[in-house]
């Protein structure tokens, strides 16, 4: 971002790079649309660039752009009110003929052991993680997708770290609960 | 560590965010206790299985972002181009190359400032600032005392200035009494001795025969650094004739002014003299002036007579005359004395002087005899009638 602030353009190039897929997955699984989740890593960088110069490094450029990417999900769920996402089994595509949100969520590189289960312990770990409320589902999504230390999370959501915990505990309690018929299966797993 | 301490720590445990000494304190907890160590192997398992794979974005998603921070880049706010253009400059400023490079040109800059040497300005010129034996400045001097001769005077040195050389006789008329106006100026702010003046007189008659004025000749050998009147140092130099012969005479002049100092009277008397055997009435005057101190007044009021005659209407005639009017007063003749001032009366330089000397002096018998009174009628019929 420095290097960038002094006007080195193939700088912005390495940090489009860099996070492009987190924070298209982070939006993406808030959003849970493909076309709004572009949009919004889109203007995601877009405000970094406009607002490049007022950027102190006084935190992370990831705090700082997980905390754009995340005001403009809010705004985007705001702006649908009411959260009426599509069903896993609906298809995409203008014709409704593309993949379903279960099929382009599955893991490609999936065990053996987690393709034995079949497309539906897929369906049903998207299904748990969509209905976890909003605030648990964010920082699950942070920790678990993007990787990202709890403090860094709490910077970018602004509660305590503390909280933080909490609500990623009770995530995986839900989560735990949601999936309560793969816990045999889950407690096999290495 | 109990169930309640762990549990506060479980997700802390889970992360593997725990240092190595409550990690292991956990561990050993858990290892005892089937709850907790249930609790935390059903977040594991649930971590293990809850994984979400990460989708590729669109393909064409990079190339977008670099086209809509082209086109952002363009319409970049104005503030915000400041702040990016502030932001440059300063990672430049900050660079130990840079901030070398400024101290050393605040160093030569801080140098150059103090060693550039101060190119007068024509202004400047005119109104040149002499400093005077006491440190008085001369420009002050002239200007702060200002009767009305003084002004007619400078008035005159500078139109003698402005219009370059003038005749001879209009010169001397013109040059000498503005530069001796402005050396009296200077003498009321207690600046000047005669024998300064006498030397600026010497320089401005000189200017005024043809010769250019030196100022080195003009303040002479004794009155180290001496006043150059703002009158005389403004006159242009005429031409450059004689300038060897000026040296010379200058050079007979300071010493002849040397020796009058030193009150070898009798020596100072013979080098005026020789001197004013090339016509210099200015010398004539300070010989008479020698004599006057060797001899007194008797033996040097015919000279001043002499001098007065023959130069009157010239600034040595007039002092002559002056200074014979003194001497005659000195010696109790009084109406030769109110003679001679009273030839100044129309002289503008030594009028004012001349006046008060003629106020000075005590009425003639005749005038201050009071007249006798006839007596009255009344008394000589009383004196009859005894």
């Amino acid at each position: 971002m420095i290097r960038y602030q002094r006007g080195d353009r193939t700088a912005f190039v390495a940090l489009v790079q860099r996070h492009q897929t987190p924070l298209y997955n982070f939006a993406f699984r808030q959003l849970r649309l493909q076309s709004a989740a572009e949009d919004v890593v889109q203007e995601a960088f877009i405000r970094v660039v406009q607002n490049a110069a007022d950027f102190k490094h006084e935190a992370r450029f990831t705090t700082w752009v997980y905390t754009i990417t995340r005001n403009l999900c809010i705004d985007q769920m705001r702006k649908r009110a009411l959260r009426k996402h599509a069903s896993l089994d609906d298809a995409r595509g203008a014709d409704s003929d593309g993949p379903t949100l279960g099929e382009m969520t599955a893991d490609k590189r999936a065990n053996v052991e987690r393709e034995a289960t079949g497309d539906e312990l897929k369906e049903r770990i998207a299904a748990a993680v969509d209905e976890l409320p909003d605030d648990q589902r964010e920082v699950f999504l942070m920790r678990e997708v993007s990787n990202l230390p709890f403090k860094e999370i709490a910077d970018i959501t602004g509660v305590p770290e503390n909280t933080v915990k909490s609500r990623m505990r009770y995530a995986l309690e839900r989560l735990q609960a949601a999936l309560s018929e793969y816990e045999e299966f889950a407690r096999a797993l290495k | 560590m109990d169930c309640e301490k762990f549990e506060s720590m479980l997700i802390d445990e889970l992360y593997g965010e725990l240092d190595e000494l409550t990690s292991a304190a956990s561990k050993r907890h858990v290892a005892g206790c089937a709850r907790c160590a249930s609790l935390l192997g059903g977040l594991k398992a649930t971590r293990r299985l809850a994984v979400l794979p990460m989708v590729a974005p669109p393909a064409d998603l990079e190339s977008k972002i670099l086209a809509a921070e082209q086109s952002a880049r363009k319409v970049v706010p104005f503030r915000g181009r400041m702040a990016r253009a502030v932001s440059r400059a300063g990672s430049w400023a900050m660079k130990p190359q840079t901030q070398m490079a400024a101290l050393f040109l605040l160093m030569i800059g801080g140098s150059m400032a103090f060693l550039r040497a101060r190119v007068p300005s024509s202004a400047d010129k005119s109104a040149s600032m002499v400093v005077t034996e006491n440190g008085a400045p001369a420009a002050t001097a002239v200007a702060s005392a200002s009767p009305a001769g003084q002004t007619e005077a400078m008035d005159l040195a500078a139109a003698a200035t402005a219009h370059g050389p003038l005749e001879p006789e209009h010169a001397r008329q013109a040059n000498a009494p503005a530069a001796i106006a402005a050396d009296k100026a200077s003498e009321a702010q207690g600046g000047l001795k005669d024998d300064e003046l006498a030397l600026r007189q010497r320089a401005a008659t000189s200017n005024t025969k043809g010769g250019g004025l030196d100022p080195s000749n003009a303040l002479g050998p004794g009155s180290g650094g001496g006043m150059l009147g703002a009158a005389a140092s403004a006159a242009p130099p005429t031409s450059q004739g004689a300038p060897a012969a000026t040296a010379a005479a200058d050079g007979a002049f300071a010493n002849a002014m040397a020796a009058y100092r030193a009150k070898n009277f009798d020596e100072a008397t013979r080098d005026f003299d020789a001197l004013a055997a090339g016509g210099d009435d200015n010398s004539a005057l300070w010989a008479a002036r020698s004599v006057r101190e060797s001899s007194g007044c008797g033996a040097a009021v015919n000279r001043f007579d002499e001098l007065s005659g023959r130069a009157f209407g010239t600034q040595p005639g007039y002092d002559a005359t002056f200074e014979s009017g003194e001497c005659y007063k000195a010696m109790g003749s009084f109406d030769a004395a109110r003679q001679r001032f009273s030839r100044l009366l129309t002289v503008p330089s030594h009028a004012a002087r001349a006046q008060a000397e003629l106020n000075k002096m005590s009425p003639s018998p005749y005038q201050a005899a009071p007249k006798r009174v006839a007596p009255a009628p009344a008394q000589q019929m009383n004196q009859s009638a005894y």
